[in-house]
């Protein structure tokens, strides 16, 4: 090395701490021992050293250490014990109650009227149009259709009518456009629409719906005060909630999936409520991407089944709460969907490792 | 040289390295899990107080560490180090954690009675301890003000002697970025501090 070119900080750390290559080592030595200012610095980092070490945390006494592996293996032990297979699905109350965060819900008929209104009228505020009512999304997805390059057919079997939702409709155009926003990131690995290694990461048409669509307002108290002004009372995102559910089993998915954003856009990360929201959401966008032939449904599958074993490995190296949270969306959608075309040792294995989630997705 | 591992007595753990033991506990062997428990407890529980700083919570978290650890040994590849693993897992909760308190506090604020929130008793942190001693006082006032990355950084080097490569393992982040987080790190405690050079 140069002596009169001085090391960067990053250098002079790395040599007090002897992390660097021995060649790098004899250079720096012979820079700091000609140089006063490096010299200056890397005493001052030794001694910043060796004062840290005398700052040790007052531990528990040795009776702490002696009892605690026993303490563990004993949980252990208790923790070992299989729990039932396969998990149940949880009733509407445990699915909206929080105990955190003190949720408390507001049911009954009149006011489940008020909520669908509510949510009605927050949607209008995004100007998002109010779709005719339509079959339920399970016979859709059990209906095969022409392989015309089209997601979705207009009309089912029986000849009813159903929802337009081809990647321009606005259902689909909610969906990408989700994204944008998205810090827990659950949804935007399984999106129709976005594009590996294109620079915003989203295809031409998910660029073009994420510039042109109005945001929905991701300020929860502006969203709040909106159904509260409407006159429903309780909570109002339980309300948005609720009322997005039953737009989703009236076919509305337009609308459900605005009510799904907003609960979700409106509640912390750890929410419950925000948990089930996300999970609709992704239920959402992969039966959509099911609405096609069989083999396009066996092929989507087999991408949701890598997904959902994919995140599940994440979780199993990281044990951080958000990605169990990922996993556990994803691989929920995969036990809901996959049933008509995964083999009952793939949905065994999927519905095992929604068990060993579910505990801490749910914290 | 690692001794052999044909009987269970506790001379043979405690001897053993650690992939031994390892090895023994994925096979089922509860009494080679609990040597890992002796022999890295103290360490995990340091890590975790320093980073939640309560006692309480630390053993708590200490013993999810454990307990986790023990649920994913069939991921954890046996060509890697064991300690780095198992203080990834360590950091990751009390991540968790604190996170989740955050969270508990912001929903907390609309619930609390003004009063309460002025007269409350603060929680006190256990480096606080250390201001009998002036220096480390500051030191320790120093540390608080670091962001919990570069201050977590400082202390696994520091205090519990960890190579760049281990911070890197715990911490699940690249090994250059660790070594500019402690280089900024100790040039913010110098900066906090006016640390003189001799």
């Amino acid at each position: 090395m140069n002596n009169t070119i001085h090391p960067s900080i990053d250098s002079l750390s790395a040599f007090v701490d002897n992390e660097l290559p021995p060649g790098d080592i004899a250079d720096i030595r012979a820079h700091v021992d000609g140089c006063p200012g490096c010299r200056d610095q890397v005493q001052a980092f030794s001694s910043l050293g060796e004062m840290a070490r005398g700052l040790d945390e007052p531990l528990p006494g040795e009776a702490y250490w002696k009892d605690l592996p026993d303490r563990i293996l004993a949980r252990i032990a208790g923790a070992v014990v299989p729990r039932p297979v396969p998990e149940p699905q949880p009733s509407l109350w445990h699915r909206l109650w929080n105990p955190s965060g003190g949720w408390r819900l507001a049911l009954g008929s009149a006011a489940s009227l008020c909520l669908v209104a509510a949510l009605w009228f927050v949607v209008h505020q995004t100007g998002t149009p109010w779709s005719p009512a339509a079959p339920e999304m399970a016979e859709q997805v059990a209906t095969p259709v022409a392989d015309d390059g089209s997601l979705y057919t207009p009309v089912d079997d029986a000849g009813r009518p159903q929802p337009t939702m081809n990647p321009n409709s606005y259902s689909k155009r909610v969906i990408m456009s989700l994204g944008g926003r998205d810090n827990l990131g659950t949804p935007l690995d399984i999106l129709p629409g976005r594009a590996a290694g294109s620079g915003s990461g989203y295809s031409t048409i998910g660029s073009q719906v994420t510039n042109t669509l109005p945001p929905l307002s991701p300020d929860a108290a502006a969203v709040t005060n909106g159904v509260i002004s409407y006159g429903c009372g309780e909570n109002p995102i339980e309300s948005a909630y609720l009322a997005a559910l039953k737009a989703e089993e009236s076919g509305n998915y337009h609308l459900a999936s605005q009510g799904y954003r907003l609960v979700r856009a409106s509640l912390p990360i750890g929410s419950n409520l925000r948990h089930e929201a996300e999970y609709r959401l992704m239920y959402l966008a992969w039966s959509e991407r099911m609405q096609s032939t069989w083999t396009q449904r066996a092929k989507a599958i087999d991408e949701l089944n890598q997904l959902a074993s994919r995140s599940f490995q994440t979780w199993q190296q990281s044990q951080l709460d958000r990605d169990c949270t990922k996993a556990w969306c994803m691989n929920r959608v995969l036990l809901s969907l996959g049933p008509e075309v995964a083999s009952p040792a793939n949905l065994q294995q999927t519905s095992s490792r929604v068990q060993q989630l579910k505990d801490c997705a749910q914290e | 040289m690692e001794r052999r591992l044909s009987g269970t007595s506790g001379e043979d753990l405690k001897g053993a390295r650690d992939a031994a033991l390892v090895a023994r506990s994925k096979a089922g062997d509860t009494e080679a899990f609990g040597e890992l428990v002796r022999r890295y407890q103290k360490q995990v529980f340091r890590i975790v107080l320093r980073m939640v700083k309560s006692p309480d919570d630390a053993d708590d978290i200490t013993q999810d560490t454990f307990v986790r650890a023990h649920r994913g040994l069939g991921t954890f590849k046996d060509e890697f180090d064991f300690h780095p693993w198992l203080f990834r897992i360590a950091y990751n909760q009390a991540i968790n954690f604190i996170n989740k308190r955050k969270r508990q506090a912001a929903a907390d604020i609309d619930e609390v009675p003004e009063r309460d929130m002025k007269t409350g008793p603060e929680p006190e942190s256990p480096v606080q301890s250390a201001s009998r001693h002036e220096l480390l006082g500051r030191l320790a006032a120093a540390l608080e003000r670091l962001p919990e990355e570069q201050r977590t950084v400082f202390l696994l080097r520091v205090q519990e002697g960890l190579s760049y490569e281990e911070i890197a393992e715990t911490m699940d982040t690249p090994k250059g970025t660790v070594m500019s987080r402690l280089a900024r790190a100790r040039m913010a405690l110098r900066k906090y501090m006016d640390v003189p050079s001799s």
